[in-house]
């Protein structure tokens, strides 16, 4: 059975699609159920995705101290002077500081059995390359530098070409569905390649302080208007494949209605930010895990605004204190609520930024788009207090620069894929070795599947 | 345009081959004239919605009459609000703050203008291109320093799109948005170089006149244009700011300056970067020194010479608008055919958009009544909004229209906060790809901002404008928008007869025989209810429908 999906995975003519008419209907749960019975972890484990959509400077978020002469000749004055970093001490040596607005991330890093770990240069790739690769024509990532491309592959973990689905979205379809038919995906930012899966799809509600259900309501229920949302646009006369997959939202929207019909009190007070609405809505549904039937969740969130051209000092800070603050916020709940082991936050973003500024006075200055960046994983679950992957050389126009002489703006080209990053938080989730190529196509290509920052 | 999806590629074009060739084709000819079903399905493209007057005035004069009264009609316009300092002044608070330093004034202006405005076809181009040549309220947050970009749309809209390139490239919200504003030789950025190639013009890869993906000897894409050309349009880019601050009128002093957001930004030819510069094509700039401002403004006209000449934009502009106005899922062939007009309109004139919207709303492919089930668009919100009103000869006891409903801005909740796009992508992307069902891949661009967060707010929005009734009570009337049902109630004593009315104007008759079924089984438990009553439900089940929100 699973020889014959994969092969059908690999060579059906319609790829994803194939699967998804597989898995459809009673085959789809005898299968996966089978399948994913002999390894997956026991107990409730949800994974929280927050992209940082723009391309967060990684550059400016975790700096190297041991070599902060080249970072601040390089920077100019998009540098952060060196007494204003957070400082921070990975366990296996060298000396780092956090931007300045993140004080309850250094706090959690630098705290003994810390939940918080750092990934670094990590970044889309076909296959690991190198300079002299990239400079020889290898296989690199579709469309880099462009905003959509490069956030579609983070989501998608698929950097050959654009997906219709993301690795969220796959990994829900290869997870049994709850009993009482909740997503395993739940939203509160929105659409997202990455809840979108080939043969599932997600809900999204709005985030805190809206009741959990508000958007899954009629103001003026009518038995009619049910009726008319939830009839198949499809098998009518003058079918619209539009007018049903319309039909399909509002409908999903009324069957998970009363599903959500509670207001869970949390423990712990969240910032009014845009991310701490979201993430505290995350926080209420996760309190409801058992009644929606659910061992496996994954929740997605966004924060906007770190397309940073110009004006970066002020608007990063801003957007890093919002993001510190909410994430520190969501871990204290998840702590108070006994399920720090079993929740796991992580950030994205579309790429990193130019260590060589784009602007000059520090009123304005700026970085444009690169490629390789550094991202957090949050949880108890998380070897924490660590950077993984290598951190880059710095060296403008080297090794590790797809840019070459004088004009090289120093875009680092990734040592650790998004493949690999997303396949550690997969396992760690329950996704089974055996759904690992399914849901992770190319991580076959990398060294590793597991960067080990999980437990 | 159409997305690369690699490994769903096959499928998806077996399947959409499937629908096209199931589509029948009842041509019908723009000259003679028109039924009432494609009148009411035109105005639904070429308008913000078909009303009881202009469905009479079109089917009287025809469509190509029509469209050259709307294409001499002036602009109605968006006010001219005066600049205002950056920073709100300690006694600017409530409206002052709202109708100074929100979006709100023009988000007004919008719905007037949508709802009420002559000049309905220029309004909707001009969202349409506003849509792919984006600025943001939330960063260009004074709605002063906003309207002369939003006017630039409705000055163009019908003109060359190298005259739109042109002056939104020099309009000051857009060089603040996009950081063209104070960009400077010794160290530029490259936002508005890579985002006017991506998103503006030619987009990514190389396109065929039809839409369709050029491929290399693999079979893969082809980029536009590479990070030196990138390089080498920021530089091209360099040098121009925003002019002088203003010191009046008030409430702009000498002590309170106000960014000039009028003027078009002006060249300092000290910060222009004077080395040759590669553009697309191959073309190279050749190094100029010493640099003046008539040879940066030569160079920059040059630039954008180089970017509307490129075989890209037409189809790719074309794509979009037709997107906008009529599919998601336009056939090759319909975009080859405005493409070429869009290359040449026939008297030898490139990028002349009257000539292109006239091809893209004529086309038969426009006009025909298609059975392909991948035809037509989901409503953006403010589309749906906007065409559910005007079907009822919507009033407002103030003048912001919908703005101040306790139900609205509903606009918001259903994720289209009008002129606050999240980022220069816009509210949605146009190669937006849903699988609607197992095995098809369609686009969808509209479906990026429809989920269960936003989908029944089109719902609510639909029943609470429905029920809502104006309150007798003059002069303490409630602010408000309602529906002006008095053409259908009096219809209500005969369930079909108003079926069928609604079926007319909502759906230009084409509404399924189970929709047809289940508002007539409805209709028909309620013994007793008053015509209005009866009426009311119609219009709601009619517009909660799925097949409503997506105009075919």
């Amino acid at each position: 059975m699973k020889l014959s999906r994969r092969d059908l995975v690999r060579y059906g003519a319609c790829g994803l699609l194939g699967r998804a008419a597989f898995l459809s209907g009673f085959e789809r749960f005898s299968v996966i159920g089978a399948m994913a019975a002999p390894t997956a972890p026991a107990g409730y484990r949800a994974l929280v995705c927050i992209f940082l959509f723009g391309g967060n400077d990684a550059n400016n978020t975790v700096v190297s101290i041991d070599n902060y002469a080249a970072y601040a000749a390089k920077r100019a004055n998009l540098a952060i002077a060196q007494a204003d970093l957070l400082p921070i001490s990975p366990a296996g040596g060298g000396h780092y500081g956090l931007h300045p607005s993140m004080t309850r991330l250094q706090a959690l890093f630098q705290q003994g059995a810390s939940p918080l770990a750092v990934v670094c240069n990590v970044g889309t790739l076909t296959a690991p390359l190198d300079k002299s690769g990239y400079l020889s024509g290898a296989s690199r990532p579709y469309q880099l530098f462009s905003h959509s491309d490069q956030q579609n592959q983070w989501q998608s973990s698929i950097s050959s070409q654009d997906s219709s689905n993301g690795w969220g979205g796959r990994m829900a379809d290869a997870t049994q569905a709850s009993s009482t038919g909740f997503p395993t995906i739940c939203s509160v930012a929105g659409v997202s390649i990455f809840t979108v899966g080939s043969s599932t799809q997600p809900i999204a509600i709005a985030p805190a302080p809206t009741p959990l259900n508000q958007t899954l309501a009629l103001v003026h229920p009518d038995s009619a208007v049910q009726q008319i949302l939830t009839a198949d646009q499809n098998t009518q006369n003058n079918p619209s494949l539009l007018a049903g997959a319309a039909g399909k939202i509002s409908q999903f929207a009324l069957q998970n209605s009363a599903l959500l019909n509670s207001n869970p009190v949390l423990k712990t007070t969240f910032p009014s930010t845009p991310l701490g609405d979201q993430l505290a809505q995350v926080a209420k549904v996760i309190t409801l895990s058992s009644s929606l039937g659910l061992q496996r969740q994954i929740f997605f969130c966004s924060l906007g605004g770190f397309d940073t051209h110009t004006t970066q000092l002020v608007n990063q800070g801003n957007l890093l204190t919002q993001l510190s603050d909410a994430m520190a916020a969501f871990y204290a709940e998840t702590v108070a609520h006994g399920v720090s082991r079993q929740v796991t936050t992580f950030t994205l973003s579309d790429f990193s930024r130019t260590f060589v500024p784009a602007g000059a006075a520090s009123n304005v200055v700026g970085s444009d788009h690169a490629w390789g960046s550094h991202h957090f994983i949050l949880g108890d679950s998380v070897m924490g207090g660590k950077f993984y992957g290598a951190f880059p050389d710095l060296n403008v126009g080297g090794n590790q620069d797809t840019d070459t002489g004088s004009g090289a703006r120093g875009r680092w080209i990734p040592t650790t894929s998004v493949d690999e990053y997303a396949a550690t938080l997969a396992q760690w989730w329950g996704l089974p070795a055996s759904d690992l190529t399914t849901v992770f196509p190319n991580i076959g290509r990398f060294a590793t599947n597991n960067l080990g920052f999980l437990s | 345009m159409l997305p690369a999806h690699g490994f769903l590629r096959p499928c998806r074009n077996q399947a959409v081959a499937r629908w096209f060739a199931a589509a029948s084709v009842t041509l019908a000819l723009a000259q003679a004239q028109p039924s009432s079903p494609d009148t009411i399905r035109f105005l639904e493209q070429a308008t913000f919605g078909p009303n009881a007057a202009l469905i009479a005035h079109v089917q009287a004069v025809g469509f190509e009459a029509f469209l050259s009264e709307q294409f001499a009609a002036a602009a109605s316009g968006y006010p001219d609000l005066p600049l205002q300092p950056a920073a709100v002044p300690s006694t600017c608070t409530g409206t002052c703050v709202r109708d100074n330093y929100t979006m709100y004034p023009l988000q007004v202006a919008f719905f007037k203008n949508a709802l009420t405005a002559p000049d309905q076809l220029r309004q909707r181009v001009a969202f349409a291109l506003q849509q792919i040549l984006v600025v943001s309220g939330l960063t260009i947050t004074h709605p002063s320093r906003m309207a002369p970009y939003l006017q630039v749309f409705e000055k163009d809209a019908f003109g060359n799109f190298r005259t739109l390139l042109g002056d939104i490239t020099l309009n000051p919200a857009m060089g603040t948005y996009l950081n063209m504003a104070g960009n400077n030789k010794n160290a530029y950025n490259e936002n508005y170089g890579r985002e006017i190639l991506q998103l503006f013009t030619v987009g990514l890869n190389l396109l065929n006149q039809d839409g369709s993906l050029m491929t290399d000897s693999q079979g893969n894409p082809i980029p536009t244009y590479s990070n030196t050309n990138v390089d080498g349009f920021a530089r091209v880019f360099t040098g121009w700011n925003l002019q002088a601050a203003k010191t009046s009128p008030a409430p702009c002093t000498s002590a309170t300056p106000c960014a000039d957001y009028l003027d078009p930004m002006a060249v300092n030819p000290n910060n222009h970067d004077s080395g040759a510069k590669t553009l697309l094509n191959g073309v190279t700039l050749p190094e100029h020194t010493p640099v003046t401002a008539a040879s940066a403004t030569a160079e920059l006209n040059s630039a954008l010479d180089n970017i509307f000449n490129h075989p890209n934009v037409g189809p790719f502009i074309v794509r979009n608008l037709i997107e906008h106005l009529v599919t998601s899922n336009p056939t090759p062939a319909y975009i080859s055919r405005a493409a070429a007009v869009f290359n040449n309109d026939g008297s030898g004139t490139r990028g002349n958009l009257e000539a292109v919207v006239r091809a893209i709303l004529l086309d038969p492919e426009a006009r025909t009544t298609s059975a392909s089930a991948t035809y037509g668009h989901l409503q953006e919100p403010v589309l749906f909004i906007a065409r559910f009103l005007r079907a009822f000869n919507t009033t407002s006891a103030n003048t912001d229209f919908v703005l101040s409903d306790s139900y609205l801005p509903s606009n918001l909740q259903m994720s289209q906060d009008l002129f606050r796009a999240p980022s220069v992508f816009n509210y949605y992307p146009p190669t937006y790809a849903i699988v609607p069902a197992a095995g098809i891949t369609i686009n969808g661009p509209e479906f990026s901002i429809q989920s269960t967060a936003t989908a029944l707010a089109r719902t609510n929005f639909v029943s609470e404008v429905t029920y809502r009734t104006m309150a007798a009570s003059s002069p303490n009337r409630p602010t408000g928008t309602w529906l002006d049902l008095s053409e259908f109630a009096p219809l209500a004593a005969n369930h079909a007869q108003l079926i069928d009315a609604l079926n007319t104007r909502l759906l230009h008759g084409q509404a399924s025989p189970a929709l047809i079924s289940l508002i007539t089984n409805a209709l028909a438990t309620m013994n007793g209810a008053s015509n209005l009553a009866v009426t009311q439900r119609a219009v709601y089940l009619f517009g909660s429908s799925p097949e409503y929100l997506v105009e075919r």
